[in-house]
Parts: structure tokens; sequence; C-alpha cells
């Protein structure tokens, strides 16, 4: 027969009599018998005991209302100097939920959505979208009734961003040059020239075409570019790429009120230096040769006039002289020439590039890359806006800048001012 | 070799800890500091020993160095000591006393056992001396004013010796209410003694601080450094496991449901009994248990408990 179980309802009532009773008993005993000093209290309070001693410490309390007593008082005592310091209850109690943090939350989750946009954004295009935003891109030939200020390559602003994830290789030359352009520039044939808009923003520097310094270009369109006031070079020579049927207009009038900014041929760019207004005014046409190269000549300078021949030569020609082979058997056919007075910075086929400090007589290799690391794409062009600052730009699109006369060179990516493709700073 | 290797580690550890301890600024030299160490190692493995370099590892020594300073009447010392350590002394007898007056006393007296205004065989008799290093300054300073507020707060209540009381809570009466020999409240009682005694310690103090001394979940929290919901989860499993033992105890000793629950409710009249009984008996001198146990109970105290009176109880024949 199986029992009845005793009442919960009256073991809980007198559970806690029974159990305070029978401490009192277990604990009582004589006052201070064996009880622990102050040392060894203090460090049971503080935790300092190990594993014995604490064990020690507290059968004694068991035992010991007085000693308990003075337990509970001391830490009543310590209460107002813990308070402001963390003692170790506060690491066992639950953290206070922040009220921030859900936005913090989703904050961070914003942020990581952006930075994917960005990054799908910003990736290269298509090869097929290229050829075709490039196109879009205009370049007029200048006005001859009026002044020409600057040769700029028009690109609508809002063909810029396209243009930079197109990472277009060049900003175009216009269509009757292209007959013996490589085929890398022959999708950007059709781009003209235009002349800048007085009232509108200066659009941007396509290709290595030159502005006037009093018309700095206003692009803000792209960040990071550089408003540099294009302070050219006076006394750069000119030079051209070998183009056929390029004319510049003849005849005209005008001034020019900047001096003749250094121009630079690059492979598939615009080169167009400003005309001399003498040379202007004088009607003396610009026309191509019989070989089908333009002569240009730099403003009112007899210096030196560079250029690339059809065979990738190097050749010179002081004033109105004839042209004359500059020998740079090293480097083969060149394809991108840009002087700077006396600076001379040269591309190969091979995408090497060449430097010289004393108006050609002699070359030496440039050093592109990080540190020891050559760079291993081949460049394919380059421009010095004067002496110290100057950029290339390689197969792949990249571009690289240096602002010691080319001792060092590093990659960008932010848009340039030359090439209205995205480069970094 | 051996042991002069170990001499001259000892000598390089003894180095590192006089600097660490910046015994110098008390102008306690090298010797002084070994024999302060010494003295309380010689403590320490009078109390049980183990690892040396350990112990000195956790010892306070910048602390144990200005007390013992403090107690040779350095007075850089008692600068340093009295700046550091005189705003907490006076908050910590403020906290205790709760009165500024009272505060004030404990503290003053407090000063004077530290400066050692007693002399012996002609040395001064500092408190200071007495502090070992095993726990901080302040936290001893604060035990020290703790044990001096328990001993005055004990002479002011004139606190009643508890195991007088507990003898009296059962009546040898209650005994003989069943005839096979057991005894239900003796039984109830050695259940519960039983089930206590299977507790841990630290369970067990808990019970105490709550049971005994009522202190608040937080201030048991404080003893245990846990906080007060951990205190009242363990306490709630400390009850339920003693009602289990004492169920086991009270099944194995042979009573059964209905039995217990009359001990159980027997017992808790007697509480309620005695504690009514001792109230009222306040102003007339104290009996002895055996006079008390002779003394029939009132019939109307037996009602108010809401418990019959038994022919063998209280009913004056």
């Amino acid at each position: 027969m199986s029992q009845r179980p005793i009442s919960e309802e009256i073991l809980s009532e007198a559970l806690p009599h029974l159990i305070r009773r029978e401490l009192r008993r277990q604990t009582a005993r004589p006052e201070g018998s064996g009880c622990p000093d102050a040392n060894a209290l203090a460090a049971f309070i503080e935790q300092h005991l190990d594993r014995t001693e604490k064990q020690a410490i507290v059968e004694h309390l068991n035992a010991c209302q007085p000693c308990r007593m003075s337990v509970v008082f001391a830490m009543r005592a310590g209460q107002a100097a813990e308070a402001s310091s963390s003692s170790r209850t506060a690491l066992l109690t639950a953290p206070a939920r922040s009220p921030f943090l859900p936005w913090g939350v989703a904050g961070g989750i914003a942020a990581g959505l952006l930075a994917a946009f960005v990054l799908f954004w910003q990736r290269p295009p298509a090869p097929r979208k290229t050829a075709a935003l490039v196109q879009q891109a205009s370049l007029q030939m200048p006005d001859p009734a009026t002044p020409v200020q600057t040769y700029q390559a028009a690109i609508s602003p809002a063909l810029l961003p396209q243009a930079h994830r197109a990472h277009a290789r060049v900003p175009a030359q216009p269509a009757a040059m292209s007959a013996s352009a490589p085929a890398l520039t022959s999708a950007s044939s059709a781009l003209p020239f235009t002349a800048p808009k007085s009232s509108s923003r200066a659009p941007i520097r396509q290709g290595f075409a030159t502005l006037t310094p009093s018309h700095a270009p206003q692009s803000s369109v792209l960040p990071g570019m550089e408003v540099a006031s294009t302070s050219l070079n006076s006394d750069g020579p000119a030079s051209a790429p070998p183009q056929a049927g390029n004319s510049l207009p003849a005849g005209g009038s005008g001034s020019f009120a900047a001096p003749i900014p250094m121009a630079s041929s690059f492979l598939g760019s615009p080169v167009m230096a400003q005309p001399h207004a003498s040379l202007v005014s004088s009607g003396t046409p610009m026309s191509s040769d019989r070989l089908g190269f333009s002569r240009f000549l730099a403003q009112g300078s007899a210096g030196p006039v560079w250029r690339i021949s059809s065979g990738g030569v190097l050749e010179h020609a002081a004033g109105r002289g004839a042209w004359v082979r500059v020998p740079l058997q090293a480097a083969g056919r060149l394809v991108s020439l840009t002087v700077s007075g006396a600076h001379l910075w040269a591309v190969s086929q091979a995408g090497t590039l060449y430097h010289s400090a004393d108006a050609g007589q002699s070359w030496h290799p440039v050093h592109v890359g990080l540190d020891r690391h050559a760079m291993q794409d081949a460049i394919v062009g380059v421009h010095f806006a004067d002496q110290q600052q100057g950029e290339l730009i390689t197969r792949s699109g990249a571009h690289w800048f240096t602002v010691d006369g080319g001792h060092f060179w590093r990659p960008v990516i932010a848009p340039s001012l030359t090439t209205g493709m995205a480069v970094r700073h | 070799m051996l042991w002069k290797r170990n001499k001259l580690r000892k000598r390089a550890d003894l180095a590192a800890l006089y600097a660490a301890a910046g015994a110098a600024r008390y102008g306690l030299s090298p010797a002084q500091f070994e024999r302060i160490l010494q003295q309380v190692q010689m403590l320490r493995h009078s109390h049980g020993g183990g690892d040396d370099a350990a112990f000195f590892e956790k010892l306070h020594l910048k602390e144990l160095v200005l007390a013992r300073a403090c107690a040779q009447g350095n007075e850089i010392a008692w600068n340093d000591f009295m700046a550091s350590y005189r705003p907490m002394i006076v908050n910590a007898a403020r906290q205790l006393c709760r009165n500024p007056a009272g505060a004030d006393e404990v503290a003053g007296s407090l000063y004077g056992e530290l400066y050692g205004l007693k002399e012996r065989e002609g040395k001064r008799v500092s408190l200071l001396d007495s502090y070992q290093g095993s726990g901080s300054l302040a936290g001893w300073l604060r035990m020290i004013l703790a044990q001096r507020e328990v001993d005055r707060w004990r002479q002011r209540r004139r606190v009643v010796a508890w195991e007088d009381e507990s003898v009296d809570l059962v009546d040898p009466a209650a005994t003989e209410a069943f005839a096979d020999g057991l005894e239900p409240v003796s039984v109830l009682q050695e259940s519960v003694a039983a089930a206590l005694q299977d507790l841990p310690e630290e369970g067990r103090l808990l019970l105490s601080l709550y049971y005994l001394d009522e202190r608040s979940l937080a201030e048991i929290g404080k003893v245990f450094h846990v906080h007060e919901s951990t205190v009242s989860r363990r306490l709630n499993r400390l009850l339920q496991e003693t009602r289990e033992r004492v169920l086991a105890e009270l099944c194995q000793r042979g009573l059964d449901a209905s039995a217990a629950e009359e001990a159980l409710l027997t017992d808790v009249r007697r509480l309620t009994l005695d504690v009514t009984t001792f109230l009222a008996s306040t102003s007339r001198p104290q009996k002895s248990a055996r006079e008390r146990a002779k003394t029939p109970l009132p019939a109307r105290l037996w009602r108010a408990a809401g418990a019959s009176p038994r022919p063998t109880l209280g009913d004056p024949t």
C-alpha cells in the first residue's frame, strides 16, 4: 500500500522555522573561539585566499555569528568605496542593452550595402561598351572665326562616369586623322575638338590636349580632378603624332591669351598644339606634308619641334628646318612622346618609357613601379604637364603619375584631368 | 653549489621585492624589509604553508611596508597614510555607525590604536603591526572597523546567546503522543539536522546569513560576490534540496505522511507558542528550561495557535 505524500503546504510552512532552529543549534559556539583575524577575513572578502583557506573561513562563518556580522559590516563599509569602481558583481549582471544598438546594426548593414553597390558600380566594363562610349565623346575642331583659346575634347559630363568605367583609352582624334592611327584608336576616330564655351563648365581635357592657363578647367564633374592651371610650358615644342589628313584651319585672327601650351603626342590622342598666333595671322596653313604628317610650331619659338614619324621614329626640326631623325635604337618604334623644355619622354611600342634631359641627346629607360617591383603592364602613352608632374597610361588602362620628374611613379585611380578617366590619387 | 645558487637567487628576489615595495622611501633597510617578510611568512606557515614564491607575489608589499613604517613612527609614512586612508576610514565609520558622532568616536579610537599610543616594554604597540599584507590595507582597516562595530552593537543590544533558546523549543512532553516509542518531533529535528549537514558549506553559510542573521539578498550577494538574483536562485535551490532531504529522512525513519505532518504542525505551533510565551515573560525573571517544561501552558494560548489542547499538554489538572 503506497503511502500518502506529506502535504507540500505544511512542509513549506514549517521548513523555514526548522532550518532557523537547526542552524542556531549547529552554529552555537563560544565567542572568540578560533575566530580568524582581520587579515584573513579581509582577504576572504577580497577573494585573495586559495581554495583551502577559503573553505576554512566559510566553515568558521557557518558556526560564528559575530564573524558573519563582521564580514557583512565590512562589506557594507566598503560599498561606498567600491561603488565607483567596477566590481565582480557587475561582471555577473546582465549587460545593459544599449538603446542605440538596433541603429548601429542598421547602420552597419546600410554601410555594407552601400560599399557593395559602389564596388559593383566601379567594376571594369565589358570591352564592347568601351568603344561605344568612346565614340560618344565628341571632339570638334575649333571655330576658326573665334580666337581659339583652347583645344579641348568635349566630353559630355553625363558621359564622363561611363567613360571612366570604360577606361577609354583615348580620347579620340578627329576622323580625318584616323587613317594611320593604330587600331587601338580606330574606334575613337569620330571625335572632333570643340572650343570651350565661356559660360559653361570647361569640358574635361581629353587625351593630352591642352588647356589655356587663363581658362583653368572648371570641370568639377569628377571628383579628384586636378583643377590645375595647366600652365603650361611656354617653351615646349610641339609635336604631332603620325596622323594624316589633319589640317588646322588656316588664317583667322585673334590672339592667344596664353602661351602656347606644351603639347604631347599621345597615341591616338587629338594631338593638337595651339597654333601660333603669328602663324595663324600670317595665314600660314598647317597642312599635312606629303608624308601625311602635320607640322606644328611652337609659339614664337625658334626651338626644335619634335614629332614621331609614321615609322615610329623620333624626329626633330629646328624652327622651319628639315626633320632630323633622333636615334633611339634601344627603344624601337615609338608610340608616344611628350616634351617639356629640354626634357623629353617617349614610349616605345614595347611599352617602355624613356627619358631625355638634354633635348634628346641621351636617353635612358625609366623604371615605373612600386619600390623594386616594376610595373608589368605595357605603357601606351605619357604626358607631362611640366618638368615634374607627369602621367602615363598603360595598356590595361591603369594610370600612373609622378611629381618629381619621373623618378617615382605611383598608380592612381581618380578622374584624370588629361584623360578624363578614373585615376586614384 | 646548489644552495649557493639558491641563496643568490633568493637575494636577487629579495632585492626585487624591496625595490617593488618602495621601502627605501620610508627609511626601511633591506634587512628590516627581510625581517618583515620573514614574520609574515612564519604566520602564514603556521596556518598551512604553501609555495613561498607565489605567496610573496600575492602580498600587497607596498601597503605592508607603509603599515610597518607607520608602526615605527616614520613621519613620511604617516603623511602618506593619512593622505590615502583617512577619508576612507571616515567614510567607512559613517557607513557603519549611521550617525556622525558615533562615526567620529570609532574613527578616533582607531587612529589611536593605529598610531600606537600604548607602549609595551618601552616599545610602541601599534595595530598596524598586525597587518600582514594578504589583503589590501583598506580592506583590513574596514574589517577592523566592522569588528569594532559588532562588539559595540552586541554590548548595546545585550544579545542573548542563541543556544539558550534552542533547547527550549522542543517540549519533552510532546514525545508522549506516540505510544510506539517514536518521537516525531525529535525525528523531525534529526531529519532537518541531517539535511542541513549534507549541504555544502557555502550553502549553509547562505542559509545562516538569510535565516539567522536576516541579511538582505543584496548583502548576501556582496559576501559571495554574486548578484542578488543569483543569491535568490541559490536560496530557492537550497530550500528545495533541504525539503527533499527532510522528506527522505522522515520516510527513512519510519514516519508516514500523517505522522510527519502532525509533527510539523505541532512543531510550528510550538514555535509560535514559545515565541509568544517568551515575549509575554520578558519582564519576568527567566525560568530555566526544566522549570518551563513543568509549567503547563494555558489553554488560551493553544487556541490562539489554532490547535486544540491535548490532555497531556498544559491542561491543569
